[in-house]
């Protein structure tokens, strides 16, 4: 695998020195006076780290295409497996054609950290959407077209801003809110999310959904639930982005009109800074519902990205990465959303 | 039906009678000390150039044209001796070896006529237990992996990877009954006491037919009978783990008695935490880490026809984490152990019918648990999983060994097994507001009835050892049957004094299999059945060896071997599946089916046997991969843990009377790995690690030399005392255990003032977790 060792090499050891006088030999008798050296499992820890080349230069297409909002994508490089990761990570030269039912719509242009878009066309609910990237001195790769899904249809959405829920974090305060869809369908996958504001601001903070089904583990990731972080509005400048997390079902688990239920832990509490810097507890006074349905290839995704990698754990074999790029890595999937607001 | 006639043909071919007079000895053989019977002893008759081995039960036959002879009776770390015999005046005989003083040089002379069978391992358990291995910790498996064709997993692994196959591929009987799992403290050490062991048999292929139920390899291993003639106790003190054995006749000379115990000595480490946690103080973080195993037996000699033996073994992992915070606490626990018991009758019905009767049980449990209470407002709730995976085993088996001419002995059998299997079953539980949720996965019990016979025809002239066999075996499960027909053929050629050939060819099939992560750390090895859905696995195998005794005394050996095997129907886990979460899966549906494989190689080993310098040199190159459909879009693959160079090297030497020295070098190649094949940003603008093919690449080569010392002696009050210690990995070589990917973050400041914290780089670091380790230990036996 052409690997190079490189030695970080840490020893920190406990020595515990013993003579041992060892008698009763009549050639061997005293003439063993050793030291002994006493280690325990952790008194010595030698690190080295492996150094991998990148196999075969290839594209990485990263796209999330939202209903009724214009189509953008990510067109970046893949790089060594270990070792510094490249600020040029992006390509800002490369043809990105959008087809729709396999007609094309346009070309995309580039933004910023290879993100290309293409303005005044919102994407139609019920199409197929497909992009075709050419970049020189790469092979050519488009994705798998991928279905804008159907709009989100509720009976109810309420929150229940004054019953305690029991929650999974310290100091918690659970409250509920919960969602009845109008015809969930078999084939289709929801997803139940929200953001919190104060004073017009979103506030983010330790704060996690959590399934109220009759599994109630925390971040499930089985056939009919995954949590996922969503990050709608990725800049690719390689810092954390901030993300909404979302509870992801499965519709074909349940029957008609499922009722979608999270606890909102810890909800409300927000830390805010007074005119002194200081930082103190308030209460946050919106709250966005947000109801999504998303096409198979973002649930697929979304369970895909969730698996522990392998190696280092016991109960997994290491996941072959999900991607519905041809040719190349990375995915491409679509969503359609709804927000109800809770002024509080 | 090819087959049964074949073997008819050969059976009435062999059972011709013979004209000349003849009459058959036969008797036991018994190390002279303890009167334990000796497993494998020679019994010769030179100038006839005929012999015999003793079998499991030390019981030997032998056709000789009536007369007068001296016949040679010989054992390893035993003086032989020259008996002279007239079979007139008696054909059935007690022959009692004195073993070698300790404080004497060991100069042990085989016998010539002991073919070596192909495919088996014969390295005394006296030379495995000097091989220095973790901690001092005497362990034949591990040792085992210094022999051609063996080899360990990963780093402190005790499961035998033989000639590649896997763990589960492994035929492992005590005292006959079959074990599941063979670790102790995940794999660092074996779970068989050597204290407690006579002997240990591996057969790496040409498989006898009375051998059944397993593709890879058979390892029979034998409980020490216990002390006939006196009372004997040991102790023996390891910075691991200590055990004690006791051991004494109840009538002397006819029946006696064994028990042996180990623990680890953690326990008492641990035992300030425990005291806190029962006494209700709060404890952060509290691990747990313990094991025991017990080996006891009985034998009653009703007459010199009848024997009773009775063994029970019984061993116990334990290991626990718990976390607590504030209104948060979890458990997470793991545990696993095996049962046994057999209770054998034997008869000699004459000088040349021996028999023997058992039943068996053998029971296996694992259960991985973990459980997690939160409080927030007076409200506590409860979530957590079980993964339970136990077996049951109930068996009854019967044998007859037969020796009707000079030159041909009859083995023939039949067994019956009914399984219980609970597969891996998953309970998820959840408790809230005082109402208990309980899942439990599909997984439900499956009960299968497996049936055998088998007949081994044995051939043994001055030239030529040749084992045909045929063994018919079928599971019953869900309705359906797998029957299986295994045709096996042993032999060897003695083509000059000096050079024997062999070659073998076994079919064997498996009528369960072991659900594998590639995962390394804990045992989450789960065993399930053949069920109509998932058909029994099934492989052939064809070996070729060539002998060279490069000397008369043989005191210098050559041996060269090479196997080709394929196999068919394994299972495999699909990449990124596991039990847990998908719990309300059922497993049949969840594992890949019809997996193919391949597995060939080479085996090399040059040793001395005798002398004050021993030892050996061992090399093997062997391939062996997996092929289906659904993994690496149906190419071939390597193994798990499959290395294609193993090089060993085993000396031991004395230095006087009293102390001697044993080093060992092991270098192996990398076992096959997973790693990412590129990385690049997702969807959500962070690094991630892109995984591919499975075991697309392969770890750093291992490699390691170890030294250990011994001084024999004896105590004032005449007592056998052994002293060992030595140093484990002597050169503190870093063999990574496990990978830990990593994507690693920087903060960096703003123009404008402030700063932000941007993905840096992407690590794989290798893990390594034994590094250099001393170790001593005591023994003193009185």
């Amino acid at each position: 695998m052409g690997s190079i060792l490189k030695n970080r090499v840490q020893v920190k050891a406990n020595i515990t020195i013993f003579y041992l006088n060892l008698n009763s030999n009549r050639k061997m008798k005293q003439l063993f006076i050793f030291l002994f050296f006493s280690f325990l499992f952790q008194s010595c820890n030698v690190q080295d780290t492996l150094e991998l080349e990148l196999k075969e230069p290839k594209l990485i297409l990263n796209a999330i295409l939202i209903a009724n909002e214009n189509p953008s994508v990510y067109v970046g490089k893949a790089f060594a497996p270990t070792g510094k990761i490249p600020i040029d990570h992006f390509i800002s030269d490369a043809s990105v054609v959008l087809y729709e039912n396999d007609k094309p719509i346009g070309t995309l242009l580039h933004q910023k950290n290879g993100v290309y878009a293409l303005v005044n066309y919102p994407l139609k609910v019920g199409k197929f959407y497909q992009f075709k990237v050419k970049v020189l001195g790469y092979t050519d790769v488009q994705n798998v077209p991928v279905l804008i899904p159907s709009n989100v249809e509720t009976n109810s959405v309420s929150f229940d801003n004054t019953t305690d829920y029991p929650t999974l974090s310290t100091n918690g305060r659970g409250r509920l809110l919960s969602v009845i869809l109008q015809d969930s369908l078999k084939g289709e996958f929801y997803g139940l999310g929200f953001k919190k504001s104060k004073n017009g601001s979103n506030v983010s903070g330790n704060v996690y959904p959590i399934e109220i089904g009759t599994t109630s583990l925390n971040k499930l990731n089985t056939d009919c639930y995954k949590w996922l972080a969503i990050s709608d509005n990725v800049d690719y400048s390689l810092t954390r982005e901030s993300f909404i997390s979302v509870i992801l079902y499965n519709a074909s688990c349940f029957g008609k009109q499922k009722k979608m239920g999270i606890v909102i832990d810890t909800y409300g509490t927000v830390q805010t800074r007074d005119k002194d810097g200081n930082l103190y507890n308030s209460q946050i006074d919106r709250l966005e519902a947000l109801i999504f349905t998303f096409s198979e290839e973002y649930f697929i995704y979304s369970k895909n990205i969730k698996v522990l990698q392998g190696i280092d754990n016991a109960f997994f074999e290491p996941q072959r990465v999900y991607t519905n790029v041809v040719n190349g890595y990375g995915v491409v999937v679509a969503m359609n959303r709804k927000t109800v607001v809770f002024n509080l | 039906m090819k087959y049964l006639l074949i073997f008819l043909f050969l059976f009435s071919s062999f059972y011709s009678s013979q004209a000349q007079s003849y009459t058959t000895i036969s008797g036991k053989i018994l190390e002279a000390n303890s009167e334990e019977v000796l497993i494998g002893a020679s019994v010769y008759v030179p100038i006839l150039k005929k012999g015999t081995n003793t079998n499991q039960y030390g019981f030997f036959s032998l056709k000789i044209p009536s007369g007068t002879y001296e016949i040679v009776v010989s054992y390893v770390g035993h003086n032989p001796q020259k008996i002279l015999i007239d079979t007139q005046k008696q054909n059935v005989f007690t022959i009692k070896l004195e073993g070698v003083r300790i404080l004497e040089e060991v100069v042990v002379r085989s016998g010539k006529d002991d073919f070596r069978e192909v495919g088996v391992t014969s390295i005394s358990l006296a030379k495995l237990k000097e091989i220095p291995t973790i901690l001092g910790e005497s362990d034949v498996l591990k040792a085992l992996a210094f022999t051609p064709g063996v080899t360990n997993g990963a780093e402190g692994s005790a499961g035998l990877y033989v000639r590649g196959g896997t763990p589960d591929q492994n035929l492992v009987l005590l005292d006959e009954a079959p074990i599941y799992n063979t670790s102790h403290v995940f794999g660092f050490l074996s779970i068989f006491n050597t204290d407690a062991i006579k002997n240990i048999d591996l057969y790496k292929g040409g498989f006898p037919a009375r051998f059944g139920g397993r593709l890879a390899s058979v390892l029979d291993i034998s409980m020490k009978d216990g002390n006939k003639t006196e009372s004997k106790k040991e102790i023996s003190f390891g910075i691991l783990s200590s055990r004690f054995l006791v051991e004494g006749p109840l009538s002397k000379g006819k029946s006696s008695y064994m028990f042996s115990g180990r623990t680890m000595n953690t326990g008492f480490i641990f035992l300030p935490s425990y005291i806190k946690r029962w006494t209700g103080k709060n404890l952060r973080e509290f691990t747990s880490i313990w094991f025991y195993d017990i080996n006891a037996k009985m034998n009653f000699t009703i007459n010199d026809k009848n024997q009773v033996y009775f063994s029970v073994y019984n061993n116990y992992d334990y290991w626990l984490n718990a976390e607590q915070v504030t209104n948060r606490k979890s458990e997470t626990k793991l545990n696993w152990g095996n049962t046994t018991s057999t209770l054998r009758y034997n008869h000699v019905f004459s000088n040349n019918l021996f028999a023997k009767f058992a039943v068996i049980y053998s029971g296996f449990n694992y259960v991985f648990s973990n459980q997690a209470d939160v409080t927030a407002n007076t409200k506590t709730t409860t979530t957590g999983f079980a993964v339970n995976n136990n077996i049951r085993d109930w068996i009854i088996k019967t044998g007859i060994e037969y020796t009707p001419s000079t030159t041909y002995t009859l083995r023939a059998g039949a067994e019956h097994v009914w399984h219980r299997f609970e597969p891996g079953s998953v309970e998820v539980i959840n408790i809230e507001n005082e109402i208990t949720t309980t899942q439990i996965s599909p997984n439900k019990p499956i009960l299968t009835e497996e049936s055998s016979i088998y007949a081994e025809n044995n051939f043994q002239t001055d030239k030529l050892r040749l084992n045909v066999g045929l063994r018919l075996a079928n599971l019953s499960v869900d309705n359906t049957n797998y029957f299986s027909l295994e045709p096996r053929l042993s032999m060897t050629y003695r083509i000059h004094n000096q050079h024997d050939i062999k070659f073998g060819y076994s079919r064997m099939r498996q009528f369960l299999h072991q659900l594998s992560s590639n995962g390394i750390g804990i045992p989450n090895d789960i065993w399930v059945t053949a069920t109509a859905k998932v058909p029994p696995s099934q492989a052939q195998q064809i070996d070729l060896g060539w002998d060279f005794r490069l000397d008369e005394i043989k005191r210098w050996e050559l041996s060269l071997d090479g196997y080709y095997k394929t196999m068919r129907n394994l299972i495999d886990y699909p990449q990124g599946a596991d039990i847990v979460t998908n719990f309300k899966q059922n497993w049949q549906d969840l594992v890949i089916k019809n997996v193919e494989g391949k597995a060939y190689g080479i085996e090399f080993m040059l040793r001395k046997n005798t002398g004050k310098f021993n030892g050996w040199v061992s090399y093997t190159r062997s391939i062996s991969e997996r092929r289906t459909e659904e993994i690496n879009n149906g190419n071939w693959f390597p193994s798990r843990f499959q290395r294609e160079n193993n090089l060993a090297v085993v000396l031991n030497t004395r230095l006087g009377k009293k102390w001697s020295i044993s080093a060992n070098f092991v270098y192996q190649s990398g076992f096959p790995v997973t790693l990412p094949e590129a990385v690049g940003l997702g969807l959500d603008g962070s690094p991630k690690l892109i995984y591919t093919d499975r075991n697309n690449a392969r770890m750093p080569d291992y490699h390691r030399a170890d030294i250990g010392f011994t001084k024999r002696f004896l105590t004032k009050r005449k007592h056998e005392a052994q002293f060992n210690f030595g140093v484990y990995n002597v050169y503190n070589r870093p063999n990574p255990y496990y990978l830990e990917p990593s994507v690693n973050s920087k903060y960096v400041e703003l123009p404008n003032g402030g700063g932000t914290t941007v993905f840096d780089n992407v690590s794989i670091k290798l893990k390594n977790v034994i590094p250099i380790l001393p170790y001593m230990s005591y023994q003193i036996k009185f």
